[in-house]
């Protein structure tokens, strides 16, 4: 960066226009093609409807509700985000569009972007989904608030290695295929956490620690997948 | 050449490069020099590592053994800095289909930190529809709007693979125009070709075609 | 990317060589005798005979002392507690085998030697063997005790965990064809598995406490440190197994070069 100063802007906020651009980008291809959405929110919904189905129409005996029903509603997330995020590089790498990126784009600021754009993609098929699985499922919402960072806080962390993940895989032969098994041991452990915070939302007992793990493994990943991905973007 | 006193302001020098594919080696101890105003003509049939070369040089591969040192304004730029300052025409370059000639260049212009006015410059100059999707442009568009992008942030070192494939007559000579302008004005090129190729400013040229290199060739 | 000065640099147009130095099939790596940790020769070497003697007998003498010199634990039924002497170790040795994985590709990261990565791909492998034994052995000791093969006790997840996590790791190397791009991405994997590692380790088994089953079984770790003889018998094992694991990771790791060496080599004869 220091060979290339070009204007007067810190380096700082140039780093940050840049984060800006990619995400501005990946949105506006999106809403060209819709591809994305469509995929992430289809998959959601068809899972969903597999899910309701095959508990029946009486749903899950209100005894077991809270061990089954915030399971299956990451279990949900977790399919939707495999089907939609890798694309996030996948998308770039099989279009050849990730040449140009590498020699432009600042990989760290890359990083930022892409996952503040899966993020957003994962948060707006939450918005979606999860109204209708409460509807649906019939879940007593006890704390609305546990549910919203629940939510937020594994919407993030499930984009933020899933970005990481996804450039790993989009490297590979299989691309696509080698996702969910490179993803799921990593994600593990947010889901768990996940469920045990949208547990206590919906009546169940959680500790204080369960936010706060979330919390810190979001930004364990975050400042790992920094670290990490101008290893994984460069020879 | 060890006892230059004063070095030039804008070098490339490449030594001993060596780069294989897996078992298969490609590039086996190359080497070659630029100073500013010249092009080194890399030629070779295909598969004899001219992408290799140029891929290497541009930062996207990294090198198995040898040196790669380009020097901009006297100082020399390392590897990731190089990347981002070399302009690179090669045949898989691809930019975003559902976004326009203008909108593509102008997320470039956007990353490198160049004014947006640059894009729609280029793009006039070279005769692309900025309005039409990238996707919907002829492969003679195509390969305007790729010297387009590669030329964005005005480098200093040109890395141009086959840089004159479909294009027509009327293409050519404007990009041919560019090159030269690129050339007198202190820049330095290095053209990677199969085929013969008349270049004006030409100070080497390398070919990739001994036998050595070349796996199963009896 | 190295950088050097222009002092030798010749004019475009020199022939190419075949075999160039460094790199993925280096010819100069490879120390058939002498010291280091691949050398095979002399007796009192790190290699030698005399030091590989030693480790056979002090296994020997762990096996011996794990079913004659051990006492058998309290509370546990029939012999079943003997199966720790080797279960325990081996678990250890893999968290080892994984850990020092990761340590040669955060070295691989670093410097990019070709070296670091076969060391890392060989620690993974003999990690996921040693994780399988003593999954294996867990499993059998919990059907005698807890009259079941499986029920997701905290610490059977996380070795679960890890094999799915290393055994991902070697689908990944298989997936990526150039030797440069597989090192690189499987050693930040490999970097990822220590980053997350922390959450399986501690986290899930603290979370276990907030689940709804309660666990039926308290945990066995606790009860080892009882007897003073089951852990000598239990560290004299651990460290037999964690030094059994370093001489064939160093063996796995020579057979990794010289193949590497002669796919290289093969593919030159097959140029000229």
């Amino acid at each position: 960066m220091s060979v290339e100063a070009h204007s007067p802007e810190t380096a700082a906020s140039r780093w940050l226009l840049e984060a800006l651009a990619v995400f501005a980008k990946d949105w506006r291809a999106e809403l060209r093609s819709r591809h994305a959405l469509h995929t992430l929110l289809l998959f959601a919904v068809t899972t969903l409807i597999t899910v309701s189905v095959a508990l029946g129409p009486l749903g899950v005996s209100s005894s077991e509700r809270l061990a089954v029903l915030p399971a299956l509603l990451w279990v949900i997330l977790l399919f939707a985000a495999a089907a939609g995020l890798p694309r996030a590089f996948v998308h770039e790498e099989e279009t050849h569009t990730a040449t140009a990126l590498r020699l432009a784009a600042t990989p760290s600021a890359l990083f930022a972007g892409k996952v503040v754009y899966s993020a957003s993609l994962l948060l707006a098929v939450e918005l979606l989904l999860v109204p209708l699985y409460v509807a649906v499922m019939q879940l007593p919402i006890v704390s609305t608030a546990d549910l919203l960072l629940a939510l937020l806080a594994g919407g993030l962390g499930l984009a933020i290695s899933s970005t990481l993940l996804a450039a790993i895989a989009a490297q590979a032969q299989g691309r696509a295929a080698l996702f969910p098994i490179l993803a799921f041991p990593v994600l593990l452990p947010l889901l768990l956490l996940a469920i045990e915070l949208t547990r206590a939302a919906v009546g169940g007992t959680a500790g204080e620690g369960v936010l706060v793990n979330l919390v810190l493994y979001d930004a364990t990943m975050a400042v790992a997948g920094l670290m990490l991905f101008p290893l994984v973007w460069n020879p | 050449m060890q006892s230059e006193s004063a070095p030039p302001d804008d070098l490339l020098v490449v030594r001993d490069l060596v780069r294989g594919f897996g078992t298969v080696p490609v590039l086996a101890g190359v080497s070659g020099i630029v100073r500013g105003g010249e092009v080194l003509l890399v030629t070779g049939r295909n598969g004899s590592g001219k992408s290799t070369l140029l891929r290497c040089l541009a930062g996207l591969l990294r090198p198995q053994a040898g040196s790669i040192q380009l020097r901009e304004g006297g100082a020399d730029l390392d590897g990731a800095a190089r990347r981002h300052r070399v302009g690179y025409v090669a045949p898989d370059l691809a930019f975003y289909e559902p976004l326009t000639a203008a909108e593509n260049l102008v997320f470039f212009c956007r990353l490198r930190g160049v004014a947006r006015e640059r894009a729609g410059d280029l793009l006039a100059r070279l005769g692309v529809p900025p309005s039409r999707p990238a996707g919907a442009l002829s492969s003679g568009m195509r390969q305007r709007l790729r010297w387009a992008w590669a030329l964005l942030h005005e480098p200093r070192l040109l890395l141009l693979d086959e840089p004159f494939q479909n294009l027509d007559a009327a293409g050519e000579t404007a990009l041919r125009a560019l090159l030269d302008e690129h050339l007198a004005a202190g820049g330095m090129a290095v053209v990677a070709t199969p085929a013969a190729l008349a270049l004006s400013r030409v100070s080497a040229k390398l070919a990739l075609d001994a036998p050595a290199a070349l796996p199963g060739a009896a | 990317m190295s950088q050097d000065s222009p002092s030798a640099h010749g004019r475009a147009g020199a022939p190419p060589a075949p075999g160039g130095a460094g790199g993925w099939g280096d010819r100069g790596e490879i120390k058939p005798r002498g010291g280091g940790w691949a050398a095979g020769g002399s007796g009192l070497g790190p290699r030698g005979w005399a030091w590989r003697w030693a480790l056979w007998l002090w296994i020997a003498l762990a096996i011996l002392g794990a079913f004659f010199y051990a006492p058998l634990a309290q509370d546990f039924i029939g012999q079943s507690s003997r199966i720790l002497f080797f279960h325990v170790p081996m678990a250890w040795t893999s968290l080892v085998a994984f850990v020092a994985a990761g340590a040669w590709s955060v070295l691989y990261l670093w410097k990019r030697r070709p070296d670091d990565d076969r060391a890392a791909a060989a620690a993974v492998e003999l990690g996921l063997v040693l994780a399988l034994l003593a999954t294996t052995t867990g499993a059998m000791w919990a059907k005698v005790m807890w009259h079941a093969w499986w029920n997701w006790d905290p610490r059977q997840t996380s070795i679960v965990i890890a094999l799915v996590f290393y055994g991902a790791y070697l689908v990944l190397r298989g997936g990526i064809e150039d030797p440069e791009a597989r090192a690189r991405l499987c050693a930040v994997y490999a970097v990822i598995g220590l980053v997350v590692a922390p959450y399986l380790y501690f986290v899930m088994p603290w979370m276990a406490k907030f689940t709804l089953h309660p666990k039926p079984v308290v945990n066995p770790a606790g009860k080892v440190e009882m007897n003073a003889r089951m852990l000598q018998v239990l560290l004299m094992s651990s460290l037999g197994f964690t030094v059994f694991f370093f001489w064939v990771h160093g063996l796995r790791r020579r057979l990794l070069r010289l193949a590497d060496r002669r796919a290289v080599t093969a593919a030159g004869s097959a140029a000229s």
